[in-house]
């Protein structure tokens, strides 16, 4: 079973960055301006007293619970006034003399934000309200997201075989679509893993949770939160400077697990991970590792880190094309590690292969988004340090990200298989 | 998509306060008062006039358009709005504080709540609730800077001075319900060109509606009307400085 959920947040200093970037960003985005006087026509047809300000958990039907995950316990919703259905996550939130702790009000705020923007590889925040606990316990957080058919996850345990090269690389580009996306707006997700990556039938990628992490960053001690860390990058297992491309190493390990369903460094804890890396890879020159480590470079050297394979020979279902861009992702220096946008730029994404084989069905038949943690994926990690943030890549200006879009959207469409049978 | 947080200016003149039967000048006066509280405690505080304060006076400004004056008292929206800026804007200020400077600042006022701090943490979570958590609000200040580059026929100082004027207009702006009305990005072309207009600046080859390029439809009618909310509170305030009613104002010690 999922292991219990407990996550208190205790408010103090924000540790988290003055991101007057990040403000200026935002403030400076243009919005489209063009149609003013159609607009305020429209505002004043619906009259915006009349709607109810208050969005309460009463106009939702709570109808089964989907998991529970680091973040919260997650329910099946469904709207009462459109029958829609939704995905609701719940988070308990303490609330000390300073109210609601700095990091919560602005990471909401600004997922609220980047919802408004609508980009299709990131998961929309349609609603977020809060729930009183009691008087002093706190209160907890209701977000209302859109429901998806499944986590990268479960999808990659559910499908009988590998994914063919155009549906890995239809995946691989979504990833890197919607991390660009949130780069750009100046948000590291910090938790990149197929359990928060979601897959709807159509083969639609929706990153979610990116931000929910460093609601979490000044968590007290006493706090124990199950991890994955097999999707970490060195420079966060080694609690140093983190940045925008930590999200690229995550992305690189979780392509390569796309092609063959097996995660690329998997390692029990912090240090087990950093062994499992350092064996496949071998242990970086000096000047490459971190001087602000928690742990000293010598103490890898061993005959575990003297024979590093490369990313193809660790991974033999990766194509030449995919393995450049994992090889690339995950490199020990951070710096090294090519943005979202270089990525994207890389001939993997931009040959196109025609091939006959057919898309992996999906599985089909059961609940998305169950037993997100009930695997042997996570760790007991009992402190969560203070990491200071390193925006890198901030100030790059992108590309219209949606006409990079492939066609490949248009093409891929999952034909039902018949010779499927469902597995659960 | 439309801003959800910008009414019409009918909808602003049938507020809640003045639909549960207020008068539009006595609702105008608690806006303002409540502005005014937000800037002076502000200023006590040393939080610069922007962006903390004037994302509080918008917030408060919002919050109006959902709750009347007789539910929520002006002074306590204003200091959990200034409370709930602070920590979105990262300028955060303990609640103690802002409670201790509002009372020293304004004693007739906060003297009669017993827990103050008590009261803020309450409207914080009714701000939340009314506001959606939709916290990041759009300023005209970065705005104005950009447009403050698009004159080269203007002289530097005179720019630079044009701009600080234009810069006052916005803080000022605040007490009106403009970031209500008018988006962050209109205000600024707004009150820049007020700020050209008072200042008799000549552009030289630059159009005298030289937002067109930026803004096509947006009629010379609609920015007068913008310039004149800020114009307007200048001479209403000056005919009757805010708080100049008996008993609210007491000088600082």
């Amino acid at each position: 079973m999922s292991p219990t959920f407990v996550v208190t947040v205790v408010a103090g200093g924000d540790k988290l960055g003055k991101s007057l970037e990040r403000r200026f960003l935002w403030r400076t985005m243009p919005a489209p301006l063009q149609d003013v006087t159609k607009r305020r026509s429209n505002v004043s047809s619906t009259s915006h007293y009349e709607q109810k300000p208050k969005s309460q958990l009463s106009d939702y039907i709570i109808s089964e619970e989907l998991g529970k995950g680091a973040y919260g316990v997650v329910y099946q919703v469904k709207e009462i006034k459109t029958n829609k259905e939704y995905a609701l996550k719940q988070i308990n939130v303490s609330v000390n003399e300073e109210g609601i702790p700095q990091s919560v009000l602005r990471e909401l705020s600004v997922m609220k934000s980047l919802t408004s923007l609508r980009h299709p590889n990131v998961l929309g925040l349609v609603n977020v309200f809060h729930t009183l606990l009691g008087k002093k316990e706190g209160m907890k957080i209701n977000m209302i997201v859109e429901k998806c058919d499944w986590d990268l996850h479960l999808f990659l345990k559910g499908i009988p075989r590998n994914c063919p090269e155009k549906q890995c690389r239809h995946i691989a580009r979504q990833i890197f679509i919607g991390l660009d996306f949130l780069h750009e707006h100046n948000i590291i997700h910090r938790d990149l893993k197929p359990q928060n990556i979601l897959i709807n039938r159509n083969q639609e990628i929706k990153i979610a949770d990116f931000g929910l992490s460093r609601m979490y960053s000044n968590t007290s001690a006493f706090t124990s939160v199950a991890v994955t860390l097999w999707y970490r990058a060195p420079e966060l297992l080694l609690l140093t400077e983190y940045g925008s491309s930590s999200d690229i190493w995550s992305a690189g390990c979780i392509i390569s697990e796309v092609y063959h369903r097996e995660p690329l460094f998997a390692g029990d804890s912090e240090a087990g991970q950093l062994w499992d890396i350092l064996g496949k890879q071998g242990v970086p020159e000096e000047s490459k590792w971190p001087h602000d480590a928690i742990v000293k470079r010598e103490a890898f050297i061993s005959e575990r880190t003297a024979y590093p394979r490369d990313i193809q020979t660790l991974n033999p279902s990766l194509s030449p094309e995919a393995a450049a861009v994992v090889r690339e992702c995950v490199k020990f220096s951070a710096d090294s590690r090519p943005t979202a946008q270089r990525a994207l730029k890389m001939p993997y994404f931009k040959s196109p292969r025609e091939s006959a084989e057919s898309p992996v069905p999906p599985p089909s038949n059961f609940s998305a988004m169950r037993c997100e943690s009930s695997t042997p994926r996570t760790a007991n990690v009992r402190k969560i340090h203070k990491i200071k943030p390193k925006m890198t890549h901030s100030n790059r200006r992108s590309e219209n990200m949606i006409s990079q879009l492939p066609n490949e959207i248009e093409q891929m469409k999952i034909e039902p298989d018949n010779d499927f049978t469902p597995f659960f | 998509m439309i801003n959800r947080w910008i009414w019409t200016s009918d909808e602003v003149k049938n507020a809640p306060s003045i639909r549960a039967g207020m008068s539009q000048k006595e609702e105008t006066r608690l806006r303002r008062e409540g502005c005014k509280i937000v800037v002076e405690v502000g200023s006590t505080l040393r939080l610069k006039a922007n962006p903390t304060m004037a994302t509080a006076s918008t917030y408060f400004h919002r919050f109006y358009m959902y709750h009347t004056f007789s539910d929520f008292p002006r002074e306590l929206t204003a200091l959990g709005c200034l409370f709930l800026a602070g920590k979105v804007e990262e300028t955060p200020k303990k609640c103690r504080d802002i409670c201790n400077s509002a009372v020293q600042r304004f004693p007739d006022i906060f003297n009669s709540y017993a827990s103050l701090t008590d009261e803020v943490m309450g409207i914080e979570r009714v701000l939340l609730q009314t506001l959606k958590f939709d916290l990041q609000v759009d300023l005209p200040y970065e705005a104005l800077l950009e447009y403050g580059k698009i004159f080269p026929g203007v002289s530097k100082e005179q720019m630079s001075e044009t701009i600080q004027i234009a810069w006052t207009f916005i803080n000022d702006s605040y007490y009106t319900t403009l970031c209500i009305t008018v988006e962050a990005q209109l205000i600024a072309i707004a009150l820049l060109h007020l700020a050209f207009t008072v200042k008799e600046v000549k552009l030289g080859a630059v159009e005298n509606t030289w937002w067109e390029q930026d803004v096509s439809n947006w009629s010379n009618e609609a920015v007068d009307r913008t310039c004149h909310m800020v114009l307007d509170f200048y001479t209403a305030t000056k005919e009757n400085p805010i708080f100049a009613e008996p008993a609210a104002v007491v000088p600082n010690k």
